[in-house]
């Protein structure tokens, strides 16, 4: 209950800190509002607040108690998971970091592939086989029939693309 | 493993290799599919007008005309990502007049019309300005004028979005007629219909192919016409008065065109906009345009003539978001 | 006089190449809406070439038929891998997913095509019967009725999805401040964009919704994947339908979702998405116990099948009644009437009321032809239930990636999704309700503007909204519903002091 203590905290600073923004926005003429860009924001986050305060307090008081009564507490996070998930997110960060030059055949590809093997798919050859069908089952879906313009990359890969979708 | 990866390196190559050896021919342009850059999500009236326009232009440029939609940020994502793309002539760039307007607010990297140069004015189009069926007020012009004089503010009009096209239009025209009037934003057409048709408003201005039907039917009356000059052809039309009857000139009408980049070379720049005037010609693509009134106000038939418009909205916007505060 | 036009339009609409329009329709509808980021209104532009070469009758009807397909066919992802294939099966996803993982996606799945189906055969009688008159109520529908309308909806946020009701609020609160971002559509201010253009345009609805949903899943599962249990495998997956009897017990649900549905569609400013949120908020709401929503009610899936399929009549109602579409899918269908030359508008009605009549039968069948795509389809769809979860997690990210790409080819789409996928799964961990945080960020931004509008138009009055005698009233009963959960609660504490009192 630490945990959700340090999350409700969190969101108090990043409230506040959009509260301060909300307080700079611009002024113009353009309408005639009577309550402004930033009266509606205000308010939700003025609501948000207290109402953070009032659980936080709550949480609190039943961690004491807890604390009181020696019970133990479910953890938040299952340690032994985590590494794994930090590994999907870092890969995701990088996806979307390459994905613009490289196209998105390519980095879909490698993509699909490292993740499976992060996870602990043993077979190398259907891991592979996997990849490539459903990198061209997407591209084919769609590219061809619904017309999407999937990223084609930079220079050389992006002339490229223009052969295959 | 390695032996995986020895088989995905060679089929990447292999990949790699044989569309090499086929841009080897050399060819005139354009040996590959073109890209029409829309900077705006699938299902808008733009969208779909540049989708009609690619496929008469296909005929003409003997490639496909691949559709890329890129709505993000208010046209800023298409124009960066077009601009981001190699001054080959392979890729088109749709434009209306919001790319205009985020000019005039510097929302961009760089500035449209330095970048780009007109290949074509697809269409254009002009909006009316009508009140409901049984408005006890005003149910022409100079009624509007004189009780708008009489009560400021009290008249409500609707447009889409604050600050946009609709909003700069509007107060050119309060301006001009003298009056003051209260703008109520939108978010679609349809809401304005509906606000109108409800009598929530009573000025709606609206494009006359979207709101013919209304007229026909009589649920909606016409009262002034946001175009330099009368438009009898439509019998519901004739009669009613332009904005140059009341002195007023210099709105942006709307309009599409087609832009290419301006460092792209020069023989290229000229095939491409062959193809575009021997589409804009085309008898099929033309037929559409009537259906939908686009064609009664073309204008810029000429790049010259284009670049003039474009400047000249360029300076409106800029004086408009001047006076509302939006830039300093 | 009917009898002729309906005549004629039978013989128009079972022709051989006719009915085998409606059946690709339908058919490409459901596979484009069980795909996340492909709309139907996608969908529909992405068939518009292929009908203009058609008869005007033809054309009308096939694209209806995608509209019909592509409102029930997000159904599909969202029952068998939590990721709505399209916004309007949002509230699907709050049970269907929880009977997936009970093992019942068959039973899910046939719900939601026996809701959709039943949906749009319900709206498509209404727009037969009724058109003028309800395109007549629609203009009723103004600026406060609007604001009345999205408050309804947010008046359950407080009991769906989490146990924790501060948190619940809270969590809608946020959604509600994160559909302010981007420009105000009634100042024209820029707000929360940080200098980035990409925030200009606002935060869309599917990069949230997928990230929230799918993408949080799928990192909840990865986080839990080291003490799977590989003894653990998917059977085939089938769709069930539910006796006869099972389903008519639950007739309250189905008219009630199909009526909300309608009426939700006919209005100009609000679609599928809207109806069908709505009408689960009021499912919730009018339930004996609703803790038992979130965790696989058959009502909640019903509630919202119904509703998002009845939509697709309503909106057609004052596309051809006034001209005025609506929703984004049916201004698109309308497009199609204007290049058949045929206007929509009051005159299209009174000169050709048999194509309102083709209209009414394509809806029909594409309804029934529901039963037997949709079954082919999901059963397809979920195969990839079978394979091994690291297959099936990339599966659910690429879905992801292209979908949220797709939208409008935006890079931050994609960043966006991520971005959520990382909310949402700390929003659970922390139990700040998913469901009432998507549902205040869909109906935050219409509730803000329409009050807005309501505040111009009434030159300042911030009462307003209680002026007119429908939003009043639609208000008041949201307040009522709003606070009964809470007003229970304060009455059951004093009454235990009162009993303590006493003792």
């Amino acid at each position: 209950m630490g945990m959700a203590l340090g999350f409700n905290g969190i969101l108090i600073i990043v409230l506040s800190y959009l509260y301060w923004t909300a307080t700079k926005f611009l002024d113009t003429t353009i309408t005639t509002d009577y309550w402004g860009g930033d009266g509606f924001p205000r308010l939700v986050i003025a609501l948000a607040l207290i109402l953070l305060i009032y659980d936080s307090i709550v949480t609190y008081k039943k961690l004491q108690r807890n604390k009181r009564e020696n019970l133990q507490e479910k953890d938040v996070f299952e340690k032994p998971g985590l590494k794994l998930l930090f590994t999907g997110v870092i890969l995701l960060a990088l996806y979307v970091v390459i994905v613009e030059p490289l196209g998105y055949m390519i980095t879909t590809a490698l993509l699909v592939f490292i993740f499976m093997k992060a996870m602990g798919y043993k077979s190398n050859f259907w891991a592979l086989i996997y990849t490539v069908i459903l990198v061209a089952a997407t591209l084919m879906i769609f590219g061809y029939v619904f017309g999407t313009s999937l990223p084609r990359g930079i220079g050389f890969l992006r002339e490229l693309s223009f052969y295959i979708y | 493993m390695k032996k995986t990866l020895r088989i995905l390196a060679l089929m990447l190559i292999c990949m790699m290799i044989v569309p090499v050896f086929g841009c080897a021919k050399k060819q005139e342009f354009p040996t590959r599919a073109l890209e029409m850059v829309i900077p705006f999500g699938v299902g808008g009236a733009s969208d779909i007008s540049a989708r009609e326009f690619g496929k008469y232009l296909e005929k003409y440029v003997k490639q496909p005309i691949k559709p890329v939609n890129k709505g993000g940020s208010g046209t800023v994502e298409g124009f960066e990502y077009a601009l981001a793309q190699p001054a080959d002539g392979y890729t088109l760039f749709e434009l209306t007049t919001s790319v205009i307007m985020k000019e005039s607010q510097s929302a961009a990297s760089k500035k449209f019309t330095e970048t780009f140069d007109p290949l074509v004015m697809m269409m254009t189009d002009f909006q009316i300005l009508c009140t409901y069926k049984g408005n006890e007020k005003f149910k022409t012009a100079d009624e509007l004028v004189t009780y708008a004089k009489a009560n400021p503010g009290a008249v409500k009009i609707a447009g889409i979005s604050a600050g946009a096209a609709d909003d700069c239009t509007q107060s050119t025209v309060a301006k001009g007629l003298g009056i003051k009037w209260t703008y109520v934003p939108y978010t679609s057409g349809s809401e304005i219909k509906a606000a109108i048709l409800g009598k929530e408003i009573a000025l709606v201005q609206d494009k006359v192919a979207s709101i013919l039907p209304l007229l026909q039917s009589g649920d909606l009356i016409p009262i002034l016409i946001f175009a330099d000059n009368r438009v009898d052809i439509i019998p519901q039309l004739k009669g009613i008065p332009c904005i140059s009857d009341y002195g007023i000139s210099g709105i942006p009408i709307s309009w599409r065109c087609i832009a290419v980049r301006k460092d792209t070379p020069k023989e290229v720049k000229d095939i491409l906009f062959k193809a575009c005037s021997d589409t804009f010609n085309d008898p099929d693509f033309k037929a559409y345009k009537e259906k939908e009134f686009l064609n009664i106000m073309d204008v810029a038939k000429t790049p010259e003539a284009i670049s003039k418009v474009w400047q000249a909205e360029l300076k409106a916007y800029t004086q408009f978001y001047k006076e509302t505060g939006v830039i300093k | 006089m009917v009898g002729t036009h309906l005549l004629d339009a039978l013989q128009y609409v079972f022709d051989p190449l006719t009915l085998l329009f409606i059946v690709i329709g339908t058919g490409f509808g459901l596979v484009g809406g069980s795909l996340p980021g492909i709309s139907s209104s996608m969908s529909v532009i992405l068939i518009m070439p292929f009908t203009f070469s058609m008869e005007p009758v033809q054309a009308i009807v096939m694209v209806v038929a995608v509209y019909v397909g592509g409102a029930c066919g997000g159904s599909i992802s969202a029952i068998l891998i939590k990721t709505p294939g399209t916004p309007e099966a949002i509230p699907t996803t709050f049970d269907g997913y929880p009977l997936m993982q009970k093992g019942q996606a068959g039973t899910a799945l046939g719900l939601a095509v026996t809701a959709s189906s039943f949906g749009s055969i319900f709206s498509a009688f209404m727009m037969m019967l009724a058109a003028p008159l309800f395109a007549s109520v629609a203009l009723k529908f103004q600026s406060a009725e609007y604001f009345a309308l999205a408050v309804l909806g947010l008046s359950c946020v407080s009991s769906i999805g989490s146990k924790n009701q501060a948190r619940a609020l809270v969590a809608a609160l946020i959604g509600l401040l994160i559909a302010t971002v981007g420009i105000d559509p009634i100042s024209g201010v820029q707000r929360f964009t940080f200098n980035k253009t990409f925030l200009v345009g606002g935060i869309e609805m599917i990069p949230v919704i997928i990230g929230c949903f799918a993408i949080s899943e799928v990192f909840e599962n990865i986080e839990t994947y080291y003490r799977r249990d590989a003894t653990v495998q998917a059977g085939r997956v089938s769709m069930k339908l539910l006796k006869f009897s099972e389903m008519f017990k639950m007739w309250v649900h189905f008219i009630r979702s199909a009526i909300i549905g309608t009426l939700i569609g006919i209005l100009p400013a609000a679609g599928g998405t809207i109806a069908s949120l709505l009408s689960y908020s009021v499912a919730v709401k009018s339930d004996k116990n609703p803790e038992r929503f979130g965790k696989g009610a058959y009502e909640g899936i019903i509630a919202s099948e119904s509703a998002n399929n009845a939509a697709v009549g309503g909106s057609m109602v004052p596309t051809l009644v006034l001209g005025i579409p609506g929703s984004g899918t049916a201004a698109i269908i309308m497009m199609v009437f204007i290049l058949h030359n045929l206007r929509p508008g009051p005159l299209l009605m009174r000169e050709q009321p048999t194509l309102l009549y083709a209209l009414f039968l394509g809806i029909i069948i594409a309804s029934v032809l529901l039963f037997l795509l949709g079954r082919f389809i999901a059963r397809e769809f979920a195969r990839i239930l079978k394979l091994p979860y690291p297959m099936l997690a990339a599966f659910i990210i690429v879905m992801g990636i292209v979908g949220a790409y797709s939208l409008k080819g935006s890079y931050y789409d994609v960043i966006l999704m991520f971005i959520f996928g990382i909310i949402g799964y700390l929003f659970n961990k922390f139990q700040f309700s998913i469901p009432a945080f998507v549902l205040a960020f869909i109906l935050g931004g219409m509730a803000e503007k329409t009050y807005r509008q309501q505040l111009i138009i009434s030159d300042g009055n911030f009462l307003g909204v209680f002026m007119r005698p429908i939003s009043c009233i639609v208000l008041i009963a949201s307040i009522i519903i709003f606070i009964s959960p809470s007003f229970k609660h304060i009455l059951k504490a004093f009454s235990k002091k009162g009993e303590l009192v006493a003792k």
